[in-house]
């Protein structure tokens, strides 16, 4: 539902970082090492989203973590000091539910429940779009299947590490979770004829599945009982991979993260939540989440909203700007999430929107984006505010990262720089002459062998590596 | 009457001794008229590029009945030999193409044609079958049974082409579906299709592409394909541990035996490697890992950017059968557009993967990747020379290396004393621009390759079936 817009402003804004990306991706794919020494951000002010503002205070890294905040900290000999004297400091963006950096697919549209799909093993770490994500602010996404299915497949929740590998990109001990679809999209024929064609047969199809699992779960329980007993002819179940991850969900140990729009079909989800006695971790989107507050409150279910993004389709016409305050004040854990990754690099400003709609204070903005997609994805011991303790997941802005004003100036990983606004400019100007390099090459060394150009043949000795403008009288080809 | 009596016994007699010319006589011409029986050929006056011994700059080469006899710098040559002097001439080993589709019947089972179903909930054993003749194995693309020597048209033209760009081997890989078969190892000479089989099964053959558009069955994204080959790896270790628990157990049930799980056994009891594709780093990756996974025997096939990871395939002592059909710049692309950055660096740095390879150590041996003109195969070899592969590692990645990487080198890939006589004769150094392949022998067959463009006549005198769909190499069985 994110691809019509974010195809409109793709193209304004996303040439303009491609090329940087490129060259930084092949820069800090070595740069691991450097983390033992500490790092000192000085002097700035900086938005904790825990607790509070420190005007002008000092972060003390070390290893990667978060070791001091404060007014002052202790600068160790030989630590790195960055002086951010004027900008501001607040916790990486966390951006729980995007589609970033997979190559393998987004949808497997063809059967109604996809669970045995991974998202985890298709993470493409030459994505341009992690880069920018990252010169947007954020640090961490949770990058899920897509809505085509009533039950997709597992997602992968990284940390935008540019430079480094798929498994280097991984947040390693990350809660696992698993996509549902509810709504248009999951009912949504298209190219088939797929059951489920109604939000009752998207019910169906996922209570049917939950009850597959939970017999298969009872089997296997049993080959365990069998086998414990001493019974050498107990013969093992099949593993199934479709079902394994939804036993894990109604075991507690797999979030499910549930993209829904309209209230009715949130009520349902909860309902067979209820029969099924699991919770619903989170709705996505739940543009009408405010029409139903006090049954998400009582169900516990957190909510990834966007900021003011509607009317894009029939079940989106009933969204306000004012969902998440509302329900944030009926006591809902509320993120908002791109579900683009355009929209990814200005995350900060959809927050921002929350405080004009409904009056949110600038704190509560902030952890929409920070600490609570952090507590949404069950990784707020490890991200989501700048306490001691935390990875050192960190934006360096310019001004309020609550202004239209606000460019990250830095983003730093594990205490790492994985975006600096000065380098990059450094890195465009490099890849520029990498480009030259290679175009030299590749004329060079290209294809020689391809037979020289007949007159009145057209096609013979096409020049296939041509990159630059046709001469004049050939433009016909 | 007498006479009449006497006269027929004359035809009996005859007959007798048609019969025994039949039993003993005619099998023979049979044989020979077949090819079967290759006549002794000397080769003199060569340089000879065993490539597991140093080069001779001046040798014979005795092949006897398919076989390699003698070869050296004094070699006396036996009085029943043909003598080929090839003064000025290059022997190598017969090359070999160490992934391809060379010689498959053109008309695959129609395995992973798109089967419009109505698919409700979770899929399982009971896929829908509305394709009359397809199992579910053959609809999901899970057909490891297949094997590429039963799927053989010795008559197929590309067998000829192959053999005239210097290829005398390939390992033939069946195409269709995810678990497309198991992989064959094929001379390239004709005739009957069971003489050309070197050695069967080799390797089984998993591709990663589902040909399957959106909503046109399961799988139909590469995360659905990578799913069901860790679906069908579970199920073909729980076969295994069920019939292991079956057989060891009186009184346990008995399960049912499935083809598809029965075929894949080798592979997961490690008794017979995995043909995997990757290209990238991130592909390459997630193939190591459901190897280990899944404790698969493990090569690599593709692997166009492999030098990029080099390191750890040494580690962990993975082949990479390297394709050199290199990316190419999109044909019709915005001739306007710049290449982005990635694309391009990817372009021009593939023909130095393979000196990557060869730097860090990493087995490896050069696949055609289906390219349409098989002489683009050595072609794009020379392009990797160029980019800095060692000449003579290049060779041996043509000959030697795949028939380690296939266990089969004690047989072919080098010019020694009792291994299979593939061998071929060129006007010059293999890598040079105008160098061409001037005679192929096969199993000890000699297959005389026509200049380009000059396509000359067989010569009326020479008796043998013609080798069929051979355009462009001349099969001489006979004086």
């Amino acid at each position: 539902m994110a691809k019509k817009r974010e195809a409109q402003t793709r193209a304004l804004v996303g040439l303009t970082v491609l090329l940087a990306a490129c060259a930084v991706w092949a820069e800090t794919a070595d740069r691991g090492a450097a983390s033992a020494s500490a790092t000192v951000i000085k002097d700035a002010t900086i938005l904790t989203v825990s607790h509070g503002i420190i005007a002008k205070g000092s972060i003390l890294i070390r290893d990667g973590k978060i070791s001091e905040v404060g007014q002052t900290v202790d600068v160790p000999a030989g630590a790195r000091v960055i002086d951010a004297q004027g900008q501001f400091v607040m916790p990486g963006i966390i951006d729980p539910h995007s589609h970033l950096a997979q190559n393998g697919g987004v949808n497997e549209g063809s059967l109604a429940v996809t669970s045995m799909t991974a998202v985890e093993d298709f993470i493409d770490p030459t994505d341009v779009d992690i880069y920018r994500e990252l010169a947007g602010g954020v640090t961490t996404t949770a990058t899920l299947h897509g809505s085509a299915n009533p039950i997709g497949g597992t997602s992968a929740v990284i940390k935008l590490r540019w430079g480094q590998d798929a498994k280097g990109l991984l947040f390693g001990g990350a809660r696992p979770g698993l996509k549902f679809a509810l709504g248009e999209n999951p009912k949504h024929t298209r190219t088939q004829e797929r059951y489920p064609g109604t939000r009752m047969g998207v019910e169906d199809v996922i209570r049917q599945a939950f009850t597959e699992a939970r017999i298969y779960a009872q089997e296997w329980d049993e080959y365990s009982k069998r086998v414990a007993a001493g019974d050498k002819t107990a013969m093992p179940p099949r593993k199934n991979l479709t079902l394994e991850p939804l036993a894990q969900v109604l075991r507690g140990e797999r979030l499910s993260f549930v993209h829904a729009y309209r209230a009715d079909e949130m009520l349902m989800m909860m309902r067979v939540a209820d029969d099924f006695g699991f919770k619903v971790n989170s709705f996505e989107h739940a543009l009408e989440g405010y029409k139903i507050a006090n049954e998400l409150a009582a169900h516990g279910a957190i909510v990834s909203t966007f900021s003011d993004w509607w009317a894009y389709k029939v079940e989106a016409y009933d969204a306000i700007p004012y969902n998440a305050a509302l329900l944030t004040r009926k006591g809902v854990m509320v993120s908002l999430n791109s579900d683009s990754a355009e929209e990814a690099r200005h995350l900060n400003q959809e927050a921002a929107k929350c405080i004009k709609y409904g009056g949110l204070t600038e704190e509560e903005a902030l952890r929409l984006v920070t600490l609570n997609p952090a507590k949404q994805l069950k990784i707020d011991e490890r991200v989501g505010s700048i306490d001691p303790g935390k990875d050192a997941d960190l934006v360096i802005y310019n001004h309020h990262p609550l202004s239209v004003y606000a460019v990250p100036q830095k983003v730093l990983i594990d205490g790492q720089i994985y975006f600096d606004i000065r380098s990059d400019q450094d890195m465009r100007k490099r890849m520029a002459e990498e480009r030259k390099t290679l175009e030299e090459k590749d004329r060079q060394t290209g294809d020689k062998e391809r037979p020289p150009r007949k007159p009145g043949d057209r096609d013979a000795g096409k020049d296939r590596t041509r990159t630059e403008v046709p001469p004049q009288g050939d433009k016909g080809e | 009457m007498k006479f009449l009596r006497m006269r027929s016994k004359l035809p009996h007699l005859a007959a007798c001794f048609l019969i025994a010319a039949t039993i003993f006589v005619l099998p023979i011409d049979a044989r020979r008229a077949a090819g079967e029986e290759p006549p002794v050929f000397a080769i003199t006056n060569a340089k000879v590029v065993p490539v597991s011994a140093r080069t001779i700059e001046r040798g014979t080469v005795v092949i006897r009945s398919g076989i390699i006899e003698a070869v050296g710098a004094d070699v006396t040559i036996p009085g029943d030999a043909r003598v080929i002097d090839a003064a000025g001439l290059v022997l190598y080993p017969g090359l070999i193409d160490a992934f391809t589709d060379t010689g498959l019947e053109e008309a695959q089972p129609a395995a992973q044609t798109p089967a419009p179903s109505r698919v409700r909930g979770t899929p399982g054993p009971a896929a829908p079958q509305q394709q009359p003749g397809l199992s579910p194995d053959e609809l999901q693309g899970v057909t490891p049974y297949r094997q590429a020597a039963d799927l053989l048209d010795p008559n197929s033209k590309k067998i000829g082409s192959a053999r005239a760009a210097g290829i005398t081997t390939a390992l033939v890989a069946p195409r269709g579906g995810i678990f497309t078969g198991q992989c064959s190892l094929v001379d390239l000479r004709g005739g009957e299709a069971g003489g050309m089989i070197l050695r069967t099964p080799v390797a089984f053959n998993i591709d990663l592409v589902s040909r399957r558009g959106f909503g046109r069955g399961y799988p139909s994204s590469p995360m659905g394909v990578f799913a069901l080959v860790k679906q069908t790896l579970l199920d073909a270790q729980r076969y295994s541990t069920v019939w292991s628990i079956y057989n060891a157990t009186p009184g346990a049930g008995r399960p049912d035996y499935n083809r598809a799980l029965e075929a894949l056994q080798p592979l997961v009891r490690q008794q017979m490697p995995a043909i995997f594709p990757a290209d990238s780093p991130a592909e390459i990756q997630r193939v190591l890992d459901l190897a280990a996974a899944f404790k698969l025997s493990l090569i690599l096939s593709g692997g166009t950017e492999s030098g990029k990871i080099a390191s750890i395939l040494r580690e962990r002592n993975v082949p990479v059968l390297l394709s050199v059909r290199y990316p190419e710049r999109e044909k019709d692309a915005d001739p306007e557009a710049k290449e982005e950055l990635n694309v391009l660096r990817r372009r021009v740095e593939a023909p130095g993967c393979a000196a990557a390879l060869a730097r860090a150590g990493v087995k490896f041996a050069f696949q055609s990747g289906d390219m349409a003109n098989p002489k683009d195969f050595i072609r794009n070899v020379a392009r990797a020379v160029e980019a800095g592969l060692d000449a003579d590692q290049a060779v041996r990645a043509l000959t030697l290396s795949p028939a380690e990487i296939f266990g089969i080198a004690d047989r072919i890939g080098s010019i020694e004393k009792n291994k299979t006589a593939n061998l071929i004769l060129t006007t010059g150094d293999l890598f040079k621009a105008d160098t061409r392949v001037k005679y192929a022998f096969v199993d000890g067959r000699k297959f005389d390759i026509a200049e380009p463009d000059t396509r000359h006549e067989r010569d009326a005198g020479t008796s043998g079936p013609p080798d069929p769909g051979n355009s462009r190499g001349q099969y001489e069985s006979e004086e």
